[in-house]
């Protein structure tokens, strides 16, 4: 326990500032809702990415972004959700529960792009294992983060950029 | 990484080239970054699933020091686009990567100290999800799956002798258990500590990339993954890839955790399943 303590007063506090910047990363298509400012619950959808985008989602967390500071949860199910977030080019096996999933999420729903795979394929764009990326499938996403995956201070930003303005 | 290696083997090997030592070297220091960075993941992942989360998050942090160490290195946080066919596509920054890992291993040890020295994680460590011998052979467990149920099985060892010669110590622990698991990897990490350092000091000059011609045929690409052994079959027909065929470690794996779970209590599932950590892509593919 003294131990804990003395790295505790020793390292200080590792937590960096973000402030929301404008990014060529960071395409905003839909304001979000303003009274989802400070707390937004997210639920994550993968649709069949490689898993660096679901690497950096759980990098948001660690000490260095500690996204809960700005009041952006995750949550177990799109039922307790305001927000989903996808990631991956959509495989014919998740675009059912896609839909299903936005389907379930209660009114205003918001919808986050994470990835270059999310929008359009990218990298799987004409695979025949995928059905394609969001624009294929006729949603339009509130934010579309960039990057192949997108740096965890873009995804933050990100979302902070879309209360904006 | 390790399977975009394994592809590039497959190619190179098809192509009948030997790529420069120094690209060589390279592609080893990058493996062993990227083994480093999956190893702290899982360590604290184990971390917080014994509910230990100030642990997971120090772990997290060191992690987090490696993730932006490649991002100097490579311009990548996942070191991608620097494997190509014939070499590598950029130098790396050895001071950089001295100076990062310096102060890593010396972070690292203390929460080894702290894993190993702690009741509340031990408790919930020791004999939970065994895996015996007898189950793991019949499976043919791979990577620190079956360092831990004592079968050593590591491509690093078997097919690049001449390139790792001693380094990779043919380590395996009896118990199988989920403390075994996390042991073998902190074997894993002590000994990518010690390779990148080695392989830093011996790097020798020279070009880190080979212009290659393109010729039909098929062979198999091996590597070591993080998880364990990964292959590629590729044929190449017309200057095209006819036949992919791509094995994780995982595939191996999977069926191993039913035998694992046997008799432990229900809140211990978690914690097994994070210590086999199975990729769910990797089994279909």
């Amino acid at each position: 326990m003294l131990n804990i303590l003395k790295s505790f007063l020793k390292e200080g506090i590792k937590t960096e500032d973000i402030t929301p910047y404008n990014e060529q990363n960071i395409v905003i298509y839909k304001r979000l809702p303003k009274h989802l400012k400070g707390s937004l619950n997210i639920r994550h959808v993968d649709c069949g990415s490689c898993n660096a985008c679901e690497y950096e989602l759980t990098a948001l967390s660690n000490v260095f972004y500690d996204i809960e500071r700005f009041g952006i949860k995750f949550v177990a199910s799109p039922k307790h959700a305001d927000a989903l977030t996808i990631t991956g080019p959509i495989t014919r096996n998740m675009y059912k529960p896609l839909l299903d999933a936005i389907q379930n999420t209660p009114n205003p729903k918001v919808i986050i792009a994470i990835g270059d795979c999310s929008i359009d394929g990218g990298l799987f764009k004409g695979a025949y294992g995928i059905v394609g990326g969001l624009k294929d499938i006729n949603i339009e996403p509130h934010i579309l983060i960039r990057g192949c995956p997108p740096h965890p201070r873009d995804i933050i930003s990100g979302i902070l950029k879309g209360f904006e303005g | 990484m390790a399977h975009s290696l394994a592809f590039v083997k497959a190619v190179e090997k098809i192509c009948d080239i030997d790529i420069p030592p120094k690209a060589r070297y390279i592609r080893a220091i990058l493996l062993e970054l990227e083994r480093l960075m999956c190893n702290l993941n899982d360590f604290a992942f184990i971390f917080q699933d014994v509910g230990y989360s100030f642990g997971a998050q120090k772990v997290f942090a060191l992690k987090e020091m490696l993730m932006r160490l490649n991002e100097t290195l490579t311009g990548n946080r996942f070191n991608r686009n620097i494997i190509k066919i014939g070499g590598v596509s950029k130098e790396l920054d050895t001071n950089a990567i001295k100076e990062v890992l310096g102060l890593l291993e010396k972070e690292y040890l203390k929460y080894k100290k702290l894993f190993l020295n702690s009741s509340t994680v031990l408790e919930r460590t020791d004999t939970t999800g065994r895996i015996f011998y007898e189950t793991a052979k019949k499976h043919a467990a791979l990577g620190y799956v079956a360092k831990a149920s004592n079968i050593f099985f590591d491509t690093r060892a078997i097919l690049e002798k001449d390139l790792y010669g001693s380094l990779v110590k043919a380590f395996k622990l009896e118990q199988g258990d989920v403390s075994a698991r996390v042991k073998v990897r902190f074997n894993d990490i002590e000994e990518s500590f010690n390779i990148i350092k080695t392989f830093i000091e011996n790097m020798p000059l020279g070009d880190i990339a080979k212009n290659i011609e393109p010729k039909d045929g098929e062979a198999f690409g091996y590597e070591e993954g993080q998880r364990g052994n990964i292959t590629h079959f590729l044929r190449i027909e017309h200057g095209l890839i006819s036949r992919w065929k791509i094995r994780d470690p995982s595939f191996h794996n999977w069926p191993i955790i039913q035998k694992a779970v046997l008799g432990d209590i229900i809140a211990d599932f978690p914690l097994i399943n994070k210590s086999l950590n199975l990729s769910y892509a990797g089994n279909d593919l």
